[in-house]
């Protein structure tokens, strides 16, 4: 419902992006929302006061609402094609109890009862003075703000909503469906999240140490597989499809784990080799240093990657001011990549396998071991 | 010129137009109509959509006040007089979203867009 009707029909809003050959997009997360425009540099008056139109005044018509309702039902039973998308909400909804748990894809009843009323109380509610960040990059600060001030400066400043806490608790979720394969994940919680910087770089770096990905490379055979679960998991056991290491952080929590996908015959010795990848990285020794440095590389050069995009770039100003209050340089990023230590990595992988598991499968769920055993194997150790 | 016109059209002005609206009342409340349950969707797509877009409940208690009024003119009656006295033959439920759907298509075609839907004539 994002660039829809506001006191301008629809139709012309579409047509106003379009005269000035601009993209719009919208994209909603745990913890914020976002709306970008992005267009020539000379259009930059028209864009703003139309992205700010479309966040401050949208008027949700009945009838559009209903159809978006529509399109979402049908996108809702095209997500269990996708189940490698089912399997990690399942993991967020079943590890936090809180808000943290809400599940991005709504459930059915939520979306009959959806309405515009709702709708209109939530953007009055929520989109407050202090709630929101307007970023851009390609512009100087100073020609932003004398085209945005007036446009929000009469926003009212609501009272600053206290974070309501979540807490990690852990727990298992199966799924029952006749596919030839299964999909599981086994993750663990990781304290701190973005406001603990070190450990959310470490958690970066592990991620990209550990790597993986599916079994038909999309590059051919033997490119890119060098990372440790690509070396050790998947050239070894034919079976699995795709197994690869997931790390979702929020602004106080985080999570960490690995998600697989093998044929269901292999389900229970799939779930066996995860946990042991696991409890092996928490070992010493285990790691070489060279792998450190190969995922201390991969983590640079991609996020330098990305920040060549400019709109990657507006999203990045915009997501750190609203965690840190400030924008951090990228150098200092990378130095914190370049000082993450081997024993900084065992020391995380300890802390994190000490956390409760977060089972989820999908598919031939009776061929999963039971939660107790595999989580007592963390354990046990 | 307009206002002219308007003066001839306005029931609180002129005579012939309070007697047009008085007949008009007495007609349609012996069926238990309203103005706007005459508005005919096979006959302009706007209508149409125009009801597509209102509330069920208002499309349904139009739907049920032309079933009653077909019913009473299949049996030759007029609704019971107590009932008559209720009826509200003017009160608009179309009109608004009417004006709406009407300046939407107006705008798309200024725009130079194509229309949504076309009448074809069967």
């Amino acid at each position: 419902m994002a660039f829809k009707s506001t006191n301008r029909s629809h139709l012309r809003v579409v047509r106003e992006v379009e005269a000035i050959g601009g993209n719009t997009s919208a994209s909603a997360s745990r913890e914020c929302m976002t709306y970008t425009v992005d267009a020539l540099k000379t259009y930059v008056p028209e864009m703003v006061e139309l992205l700010i139109d479309c966040v401050r005044n949208p008027a949700f018509m009945d009838w559009e609402v209903n159809e978006e309702v529509q399109k979402i039902k049908a996108e809702l039973e095209e997500v269990l094609k996708n189940p490698e998308r089912l399997i990690l909400e399942a993991v967020h909804s079943t590890g936090y109890s809180g808000p943290l748990a809400n599940p991005l894809l709504a459930s059915e009843t939520a979306i009959d009862g959806l309405d515009s009323s709702i709708l209109e109380e939530f953007v009055t509610e929520n989109y407050k003075g202090n709630r929101i960040v307007v970023a851009a990059s390609g512009i100087e600060n100073e020609e932003l703000l004398q085209i945005a001030e007036p446009l929000l400066s009469d926003l009212p400043v609501g009272p600053q909503p206290k974070e309501p806490k979540s807490v990690y608790v852990g727990g298992d979720f199966r799924r029952r469906s006749d596919s030839p394969s299964t999909h599981f994940a086994l993750a663990f919680e990781v304290t701190g999240g973005w406001n603990n910087e070190k450990d959310s770089v470490t958690l970066t770096v592990m991620q990209m140490l550990m790597g993986g990905g599916s079994s038909f490379s999309a590059g051919g055979p033997g490119k890119g597989m060098h990372s440790r679960l690509y070396l050790r998991v998947l050239n070894e056991y034919q079976q699995m499809h795709s197994f690869s290491a997931f790390n979702s952080i929020f602004n106080n929590t985080g999570l960490f784990g690995i998600y697989g996908s093998t044929s269901s015959d292999f389900v229970s010795k799939a779930v066996d080799i995860a946990a042991e990848e696991l409890i092996l990285l928490a070992t010493e020794g285990s790691v070489s240093r060279l792998m450190i440095k190969r995922a201390q590389e991969a983590t640079k050069s991609a996020v330098l990657m990305n920040l060549e995009s400019r709109m990657i770039v507006a999203e990045d100003i915009g997501r750190q001011i609203l965690t840190y209050g400030e924008r951090k340089s990228v150098h200092s990023f990378l130095k914190m990549v370049d000082e993450v230590e081997l024993q900084d990595i065992t020391n995380m992988a300890k802390k994190i396998i000490s956390s409760p598991l977060t089972m989820a499968s999908f598919g031939e769920v009776l061929q999963v071991p039971n939660y107790e055993s595999v989580s007592r194997k963390f354990h046990a150790k | 010129m307009s206002s002219l016109l308007q003066s001839l059209l306005d029931p609180k002005k002129s005579w012939l137009a309070s007697l047009h609206m008085k007949t008009l009342t007495s007609r349609l409340s012996k069926y238990g109509l309203r103005y706007d349950d005459l508005y005919d969707p096979y006959y302009d797509l706007d209508i149409k959509e125009a009801l597509n877009r209102l509330p069920r409940e208002v499309v349904d208690a139009r739907n049920q006040r032309l079933k009653r009024a077909i019913d009473l003119s299949m049996k030759h009656e007029y609704l019971p007089e107590d009932l008559q006295k209720m009826q509200t033959p003017f009160r608009s439920y179309l009109q608004d979203m009417l004006a709406l759907v009407k300046k939407e298509n107006a705008e798309r075609e200024a725009l130079g867009a194509l229309p949504l839907y076309q009448r074809t004539i069967p």
